[in-house]
C-alpha cells in the first residue's frame, strides 16, 4: 500500500527552490553593493565586553591626543586605575588606555604610536602597569591582535574557520552587521558585567565618563597560579615597545598589586626583582617601586582586578607617587 | 536536538531523504518516522525513552481493553489504570520536590522539623506533552468517541511524532492518529505552506525570541533594583519572547508536519489581539486550552450547574493549567490570575446580557488594553522566579529606579519587535494567517530569502533552548 505520493511535479519544486534562493542572492548582491560602494559606515563590530574595550581603546588613543598622562597595559591597568580622578588629582589630563591580558606590548605600542600623531601631541608622561600574570603570558593571542589591528585598519576580514561565519562573509550579512547593526543595536552583556553596564553602550559610556577605565563588576574567588616571573619573550617585546616612546616623554613602569592572601610567600622580594628588571628593559626613566606589590583581600574583585574602593585607593597612591617623581 | 541547531537540519534533511524512499510502504513510513522519533528523543536522553514506551504501552493495552468491555465499573477501573499511571509518572519526575518543599516550607511555619527527602532527577523532556497526548487518546475511547487502535506501531508513531513530541501541539488521537494508517498526498500547496512556517517558525524562534531574552534577564535579575518603566519593557518583551518561541516551535512542528503529508493543529492565533481573557485563551495555546477545557473544565461539571460552581471549575482548571506549566507557587498564581480574569470575565458578559464582541471602536481598545493589562502582570508572575520577587517587582510597578540602559533596552525591544507587529498587523487585515503565500513567486523569494539571511545572521547569537521545553 501506497503510504505516500508526492503530487508535485519537478519544475514547480524547482521555481519554489529557485524563487528562495535568489531571494538570498539579490539580497546578498545588494549588500555586497552596499560594501563596495563604501555607503555604509566603517565596520564597528562592538559585541561584547572584550570588544567594547578595544574599539573604545582605539578610539580614544586615535581621537583624544594631548593627554599630559598616558596609562598603558593589561586589564589590570584598564581596571585598577581611575583616570578621571587621576586628572582631578593631578590636575593634568589623564588617559587610560589599558585594553586586556590577551595582547601584549606590541598592541600598546601601537595605540602610543596613535596618542603620539602628531608629535607634538604625544603625552609627557607614560604609566606602564601591567598584572604579573600578564608579566609570566607576556604573548598576545593572535586574534585579538588582529581584531584590534583590522578595527584601526577600517577592515573587516571575512571568517574563514566556522561554517556559518563563512556563510556570513559570502552573503555580505558580516559586512551588513559589523558596519550597521553593531553601530545602532547594541548587545547586552551577560554575568556580572550585564548587571553593572546593561549594554556595551553603557560599558563605553562608563568609559568615556572615566577616561578610559573600566571597573571590574565581578566577585569572584581568587584563582590562578601564583608562580610569578618574567617570560622570557618579555625582554624583547618591551625593548621594542620602549623604541616607540617619544623623545622627551618620560616613562614609568609599575606592576599592579595582587591579594594579600593569594601572594606567596616572600613575595615582596620577587615583586622588587621582577619591577627592576622589567624596568631595565624597558630603559624606563622611573621604576614605581613605592606602588604596593599587594593589597587587602576586600579590595578585590578578582585576582586580578580591584574593585571600586580598591580602584579609589589605588588610584589615589598611584597619583601620590606620580606627585613624587615631579 | 534542538530544531534550531545544526545537528537537527542534518537529521532532518537525512529523515526527508529516507522519507521519500519508503514512500510505497506504509508501515515503512510509520516505522522510519518512530525510529526517528525515539533518535530524535534518545539525543537528549536515552534513558528517558523508556518513559515514554511505558507510557505508550499502557495507553495501547488500557485503549485495546476499554475496546473489548462495554462494563461501566471495568471501564472505569481502566480509565483510572491510565490517569494512575501516567499522572504518577509525571507527578513523580515534574512534582515530588515541588510538593516535599512545600510540605517542609508548611511544617517549618507550623513548628514541625520536617526533612522529607529529594530527588536528584532531571526532568524528563516533554512530559507534559506526551502524557496529556496519550491521555486523551484513553479519555476519547473511555467517552466512546474514538475507537481503540490495534496498530501498536501507529500508537507509537502518534505518541512520538517528532515534529510536535517534546513541545506540542498536544495532538488529539481522533485528529492525527488517523493519519499514520491512511495513505498522504504532498502537494504543492503543502510544501510552500511547510516551507513559510518552517521559515517563519525559524525567524520568530532565532531573531526575535532568542535576542528579547537577553533584556527579559536583565530585567529579571533579581539582584538588580529595577524600576517601572523597566519592569513595563521587561515583561513586555518576556510576553513577545514567550510567544515567538513558543508559536515559533508550534510553526516548525506544523511546518514539518506539513513536508511529511500531516496536518497539526494551529497553536497560536495572534493572541495579543484579543480584546477579552477568555478570546485570549482561544488563541493562546489552543491545543491546551482545549485539552483542559475538554478533559478537565467539562470532567468539573462545566458551566453546569450554577455560576458558583462555574466559578469554581473555572477557577480550578486555571489553576492546574497553571501547575501544568511547572512545580512552582508563581505559576498557581499565573493560573489562578488568569481564572479570576475569566470569572470577571463571564459575569460582566452575563451583566451585559451578551458574550459577542462589540463592535465599538473604543470599547475594542479598552477591552484590549484591560486584557493586556491581565496578561503582561500574569507574564511577571510566570517569569518571577520566586514569590519574593513576584513582591518585589509588583511593589517597584509604581517606583522609578532609572538605569542608565532603559533607552537601549527601549531601543532593542522596538528593534526585534518590529518584525512581529508589522507580519501580524498584515495577518490581522487580510484575516489570513497563511497571507504571504498568497504573494507572486518573486516577492515571496525575495521575502523568504531576507528572512532566512536574518535567521544565518543571528543564527547562534545567543544560544536559548525552547522556553516550553522545560514544561
Amino acid at each position: 500500500m501506497h503510504s505516500h505520493e508526492y503530487n508535485i511535479d519537478k519544475p514547480a519544486l524547482l521555481r519554489m527552490a529557485g524563487s528562495v534562493l535568489g531571494g538570498m542572492a539579490i539580497w546578498t548582491l545588494l549588500l555586497h553593493t552596499l560594501g563596495l560602494a563604501g555607503i555604509l559606515p566603517s565596520p564597528r563590530p562592538v559585541t561584547d565586553v572584550d570588544s567594547t574595550i578595544l574599539i573604545h581603546q582605539a578610539d580614544a588613543a586615535r581621537n583624544l591626543q594631548g593627554n599630559a598622562l598616558v596609562l598603558l597595559g593589561d586589564s589590570s591597568c584598564l581596571m585598577d586605575v581611575d583616570a578621571s580622578q587621576l586628572t582631578e588629582q593631578l590636575r593634568i589630563s589623564c588617559l587610560n588606555l589599558g585594553t586586556l591580558s590577551y595582547l601584549d606590548l606590541d598592541a600598546a605600542g601601537q595605540l602610543l604610536r596613535l596618542q603620539a600623531t602628531p608629535p607634538e601631541e604625544a603625552p609627557q608622561h607614560v604609566v606602564l602597569l601591567m598584572h604579573p600574570e600578564a608579566l609570566r603570558r607576556a604573548m598576545a593571542e593572535e586574534w585579538m591582535q588582529r581584531f584590534l589591528s583590522d578595527y584601526l585598519d577600517g577592515r573587516l576580514r571575512p571568517v574563514t574557520s566556522a561554517w556559518l561565519g563563512r556563510l556570513q562573509s559570502w552573503t555580505g550579512l558580516a559586512t551588513w552587521k559589523a558596519c550597521v547593526l553593531d553601530r545602532f543595536v547594541s548587545a547586552p552583556l551577560s554575568g556580572a558585567f550585564g548587571r553593572q553596564y546593561g549594554f556595551c553602550r553603557q560599558l563605553e559610556d562608563y568609559m568615556k565618563a572615566h577616561r578610559g577605565s573600566a571597573l571590574d563588576p565581578r566577585a569572584d574567588p581568587f584563582a590562578g597560579s601564583r608562580e610569578y616571573q618574567l617570560a622570557a619573550s618579555l625582554e624583547a617585546k618591551s625593548r621594542m615597545f620602549a623604541s616607540t616612546v617619544p623623545t622627551g616623554t618620560v616613562l614609568s613602569v609599575g606592576i599592579t598589586p595582587i591579594p594579600g592572601g593569594f601572594a606567596p610567600e616572600g613575595y615582596a622580594a620577587t615583586h622588587d626583582e621582577m619591577l627592576q628588571t622589567w624596568a631595565s628593559w624597558l630603559g624606563a626613566t622611573h621604576a614605581l617601586r613605592d606602588l604596593p606589590e599587594s593589597m587587602p583581600d576586600r579590595l578585590f574583585a578578582t585576582a586580578t582586578h580591584l574593585n571600586k574602593e580598591g580602584v579609589d585607593h589605588y588610584t589615589r597612591m598611584l597619583a601620590q607617587v606620580l606627585e613624587g617623581l615631579k | 536536538m534542538l530544531f534550531n541547531s545544526a545537528e537537527f537540519l542534518r537529521f532532518f534533511a537525512a529523515f526527508l531523504l529516507l522519507y521519500w524512499l519508503v514512500r510505497s510502504n506504509l508501515r515503512g513510513r510509520n516505522l522510519l518516522i518512530l525510529l526517528a522519533s525515539y533518535v530524535f528523543y534518545g539525543s537528549w536522553n536515552y534513558k528517558l525513552l523508556a518513559l515514554i514506551w511505558v507510557s505508550t504501552l499502557l495507553d495501547y493495552l488500557v485503549g485495546l481493553a476499554l475496546g473489548k468491555t462495554s462494563s461501566r465499573p471495568a471501564r472505569r477501573w481502566l480509565l483510572l489504570a491510565s490517569l494512575a499511571g501516567n499522572l504518577s509518572i509525571l507527578g513523580f519526575f515534574k512534582y515530588y520536590n515541588f510538593f516535599a518543599e512545600s510540605l517542609q516550607a508548611l511544617g517549618e511555619r507550623l513548628g514541625w522539623s520536617f526533612h522529607p527527602a529529594y530527588l536528584d532527577v532531571l526532568l524528563p523532556v516533554g512530559i507534559s506533552f506526551y502524557t496529556f497526548q496519550t491521555l486523551s487518546y484513553t479519555i476519547d475511547i473511555y467517552r466512546g468517541t474514538l475507537r481503540p487502535t490495534r496498530n501498536l506501531l501507529d500508537f507509537a508513531a502518534y505518541v512520538a511524532f517528532f515534529p510536535q513530541l517534546v513541545a506540542g501541539p498536544i495532538e488529539r488521537a481522533s485528529q492525527l492518529l488517523p493519519q499514520f494508517s491512511t495513505p498522504r498526498r504532498i502537494t504543492k500547496g503543502m510544501v510552500e505552506e511547510g516551507l513559510w512556517l518552517c521559515i517563519w517558525g525559524m525567524f520568530k524562534k532565532v531573531v526575535i525570541a532568542d535576542n528579547l531574552a537577553p533584556l527579559v534577564d536583565l530585567v529579571f535579575d533579581p539582584s538588580l533594583s529595577v524600576g517601572g518603566t523597566e519592569i513595563v519593557c521587561g515583561t513586555v518583551a518576556f510576553a513577545l519572547q514567550i510567544y515567538c518561541d513558543f508559536s515559533g516551535y508550534s510553526d516548525l512542528a506544523r511546518g514539518m508536519a506539513r513536508f511529511l503529508g500531516f496536518d497539526i493543529m494551529v497553536n497560536f492565533d495572534r493572541p495579543y489581539t484579543a480584546t477579552n481573557i477568555q478570546e485570549f485563551w482561544r488563541r493562546w495555546h489552543i491545543s491546551l486550552s482545549t485539552w483542559l477545557r475538554d478533559y478537565l473544565y467539562i470532567s468539573l461539571g462545566g458551566n453546569r450547574g450554577g455560576r458558583l460552581r462555574t466559578g469554581r471549575n473555572l477557577m480550578l482548571t486555571m489553576v492546574l493549567g497553571g501547575l501544568w506549566h511547572g512545580a512552582a507557587w508563581h505559576f498557581v498564581l499565573w493560573g489562578a490570575l488568569h481564572g479570576t480574569g475569566l470569572i470577571l470575565h463571564r459575569i460582566w458578559s452575563t451583566w451585559t446580557r451578551s458574550s459577542a464582541p462589540k463592535t465599538g471602536s473604543a470599547r475594542r481598545v479598552a477591552g484590549w488594553m484591560l486584557t493586556m493589562g491581565l496578561v503582561l502582570y500574569g507574564w511577571l508572575l510566570f517569569r518571577a522566579t520566586s514569590l519574593d520577587q513576584v513582591l518585589s517587582m509588583s511593589r517597584a510597578l509604581f517606583e522609578s529606579h532609572p538605569q542608565p540602559w532603559t533607552p537601549t533596552l527601549v531601543l532593542n525591544l522596538a528593534f526585534f519587535a518590529l518584525p512581529l507587529v508589522l507580519v501580524e498587523t498584515w495577518q490581522t487585515k487580510t484575516g489570513d494567517r497563511l497571507v504571504p503565500l498568497k504573494l507572486g513567486l518573486s516577492i515571496r523569494g525575495l521575502l523568504q530569502g531576507g528572512m532566512i539571511l536574518a535567521i544565518v545572521l543571528f543564527w547562534g547569537r545567543v544560544d536559548k533552548p525552547f522556553i516550553y521545553f522545560q514544561f
